[in-house]
């Protein structure tokens, strides 16, 4: 009896032991905080987790631990948030900050926890190691007036009068997407040419984009009036519906209409037309990287890509091409690139 | 005609004009603003102008008459706005999936009731206050909304629903039928069917209905159905006119429900349903946002310029209804004072007589 009961206690250990071995992988733990779990942070969230996924899946030596949380847009969560995912183990935390003001308290609890800290909003704090910016303003401009210069403003008789739709005036960062497009034209070709009529904001809402819109097409005729450039994709989508109500989709194709965001919604209209050109921020790009970085900071060790983490800067749009003009040409390049997962088009 | 005859008819010219003032201000507001308006801007009064505000709070007047109902029965509810969204989602999901355009518009305004069901019988069954249990209904109906959709909007292409939302019938758009359809069959209800008292009883004084007879929480379950329906068919409104279904949509719209409603005239403690000052309340705060677009007023002026208002509105309505009160307690005072004097005089007669030989 004594020697069955060796022999299993030999077995068990031995059995311990091997799936102990099978478990040699180190764990590191990482966090993601986001503002809210709007389709954009949803499809990050997603694609994040894939990363993870195939990291642990291809790597031998790593195993990640991830811990994702959602502020839902409200300041105090997510310092909780951060505080909890700290609690968890987290060694790096990437925030999509909700407030780059009323956040810093959860920089100062990383850095009191030692926690690897990379910020996604754009909060100027020297308590963050990297600042990640996927929404780099600044590059979103830049590649609008590109697009205006490419496919616009190579007409001489083209004369843009703009009305600018901005998303919510308390979010300041997102104005530079409209304002740095109009004031770039303005300086490359003339104010004669390229017009500021009128603006408002929507508040990222469909519908008071579209009541802002209806009420322009009331002061407005098309001819003081020919352009729209609104920073955000939903309002876009309420004022292509004001003008088709107002005159057929006839009319909505002579509008110029330029926006950010590559929601589904907006994409339908840009294949269909209607919208000629939206800015497409890669979330599968944002979310991919965001968990490479992560991965990165902690093991010392590049992934699919090698980031230079040491200039405590990192930026989406300049560096990794995850900012992307949709228009009618590559829309279904896009599509693709969704798809795939992988890639996105130059 | 004597003096006393002369003075009660006066009174009676004064008792009507306050009452008709007091009962039609959101409408006298609009009016005053209308003029106002079109001194400052010649689109103001053009009719594509003026249809344009029209179409534009529909979905708020269709949203804000169920809410009158509601706060009319001294109730409270503030998941209309992530309802109205969670229908909207549920009626572009279903047509995404190919199902029959009169099925989804069914389901749209079946969540409605559904909704409106459950927030009564959460509040019936624990007894809890409508308040909270709406504040949570409120974070669940988001939540559904969310998970749901995927948090990915959806475009409508049914070209009948879509007219719905952006068509004209005689030149006038077809949500200004719908809104004002349903504002007249609620006002209906509400002062013309046994219903609509009960329900205005329930609001003045709970107990006092219950004692009465009348069974408040079946009547609680009606109301939050009633508004319910309402809030499906603002949904249907609003994803037909922007032949979208948003995750967003609604999200707040309660504020401006409220608003609305206090402009009307409906007063918050229940007890009185003015159906049309809700509608005159909505075409209000869309004037005033449509006039300082049209005036190129900046848009955050349009978000204090509401706060205002409804500040305006509630003071209007307090100090009124205050001065009606100390007026009908002077007139009281005023009876019983000319009847002691009567009494007076008949006894001082009567004593006179006695006192007489």
């Amino acid at each position: 009896m004594k020697k069955v009961l060796a022999l299993v206690l030999t077995l068990v250990l031995c059995l311990a032991l091997t799936g102990a071995m099978a478990e040699e992988k180190e764990k590191i733990v990482i966090g993601f905080a986001l503002n809210e779990s709007d389709s954009s942070m949803n499809l990050q969230r997603e694609h994040f987790i894939k990363a993870c996924d195939a990291y642990n899946a291809s790597n031998e030596k790593y195993e990640v631990e991830y811990h994702i949380t959602s502020a839902e847009a409200d300041v105090q969560k997510q310092v909780d948030d951060v505080h909890a995912l700290i609690e968890l183990g987290c060694k790096a935390i990437c925030m999509h900050s909700v407030d780059t003001e009323g956040c810093k308290p959860a920089v100062d609890a990383c850095n009191a926890a030692g926690v690897y800290m990379v910020e996604a909003r754009g909060m100027d704090y020297d308590g963050i190691d990297l600042r990640f910016n996927p929404n780099d303003e600044a590059a979103i401009a830049a590649a609008g007036v590109a697009w205006f210069d490419e496919n616009i403003m190579n007409d001489p008789d083209t004369v843009l009068k703009i009305g600018a739709i901005y998303g919510l005036a308390t979010q300041t960062a997102q104005l530079v997407r409209v304002d740095q497009v109009i004031s770039t034209l303005q300086e490359k070709y003339g104010e004669d040419r390229v017009i500021l009529v009128d603006k408002a904001y929507c508040d990222w809402d469909t519908q008071k984009g579209m009541e802002i819109m209806e009420n322009w097409l009331q002061k407005y005729p098309f001819e003081e009036m020919n352009c729209i450039i609104n920073a955000s994709g939903s309002g876009m989508v309420g004022a292509v519906q004001a003008i088709v109500g107002f005159g057929g989709e006839e009319l909505c194709e002579q509008y110029l209409l330029q926006t950010t965001d590559a929601n589904a919604d907006v994409c339908y209209y840009v294949n269909n037309g209607m919208i000629d050109m939206t800015i497409g921020l890669s979330p599968v790009q944002c979310g991919k990287i965001t968990a490479e970085v992560l991965i990165q900071a902690l093991t010392g060790e590049p992934g699919v890509n090698n980031f230079d983490l040491s200039s405590g800067k990192l930026y989406l749009g300049a560096e990794t091409g995850g900012i992307v003009c949709v228009d009618q040409t590559n829309i279904a390049d896009w599509y693709d690139a969704d798809a795939n997962e992988v890639t996105y088009p130059e | 005609m004597n003096m006393n005859e002369k003075l009660r008819r006066s009174n009676d010219r004064a008792e009507f004009l306050h009452n008709f003032l007091m009962g039609n201000k959101a409408m006298l507001i609009v009016i005053a603003l209308s003029i106002i308006l079109s001194l400052l801007s010649p689109v103001f009064l053009k009719v594509s102008n003026l249809l344009n505000v029209c179409r534009q709070v529909c979905v708020s007047t269709l949203l804000s008459v169920g809410f009158t109902v509601i706060l009319s029965s001294g109730h409270m509810d503030l998941s209309v706005g992530t309802l109205m969204g969670l229908c909207g989602m549920i009626l572009g999901l279903l047509l995404q999936a190919r199902h029959p355009l009169w099925f989804a518009l069914v389901c749209c305004l079946g969540m409605g009731i559904l909704g409106g069901a459950l927030n009564a019988a959460l509040i019936t069954l624990f007894e809890l206050p409508p308040f909270v249990v709406t504040l949570a209904t409120q974070s669940i109906f988001k939540g559904t909304n969310f998970i749901i959709s995927k948090l990915v909007p959806i475009v409508i292409m049914n070209r009948k629903l879509v007219f719905v939302g952006q068509g004209y019938f005689l030149g006038v758009p077809m949500p200004v039928y719908i809104a004002l359809f349903v504002v007249i069959v609620v006002w209906i209800v509400m002062n013309k069917t046994c219903f609509g008292r009960h329900v205005l009883a329930c609001g003045g004084n709970a107990n006092a209905a219950r004692v009465c007879g009348i069974n408040v929480n079946k009547m609680r379950f009606a109301v939050y159905m009633v508004e319910g329906l309402c809030i499906g068919i603002a949904a249907i409104v609003m994803t037909a006119r922007v032949a979208s279904a948003q995750v967003s949509a609604g999200v707040g719209m309660e504020m401006d429900a409220i608003a609305a409603v206090v402009i009307g005239g409906t007063a918050m403690s229940g007890g009185n349903a003015n159906v049309f000052g809700t509608m005159f309340g909505c075409l209000i705060v869309g004037i005033v946002n449509n006039g300082l677009n049209l005036l190129s007023i900046d848009t955050n002026w349009q978000v204090i310029a509401e706060g205002v208002l409804v500040l305006i509105a509630v003071v209007i309505d307090v100090t009124s209804r205050r001065s009606y009160a100390k007026r009908l307690s002077k007139q009281a005072s005023l009876a019983l004072k000319a009847e002691l004097e009567e009494h007076r005089r008949l006894k001082a007669e009567e004593e006179a007589k006695a006192a007489q030989p």
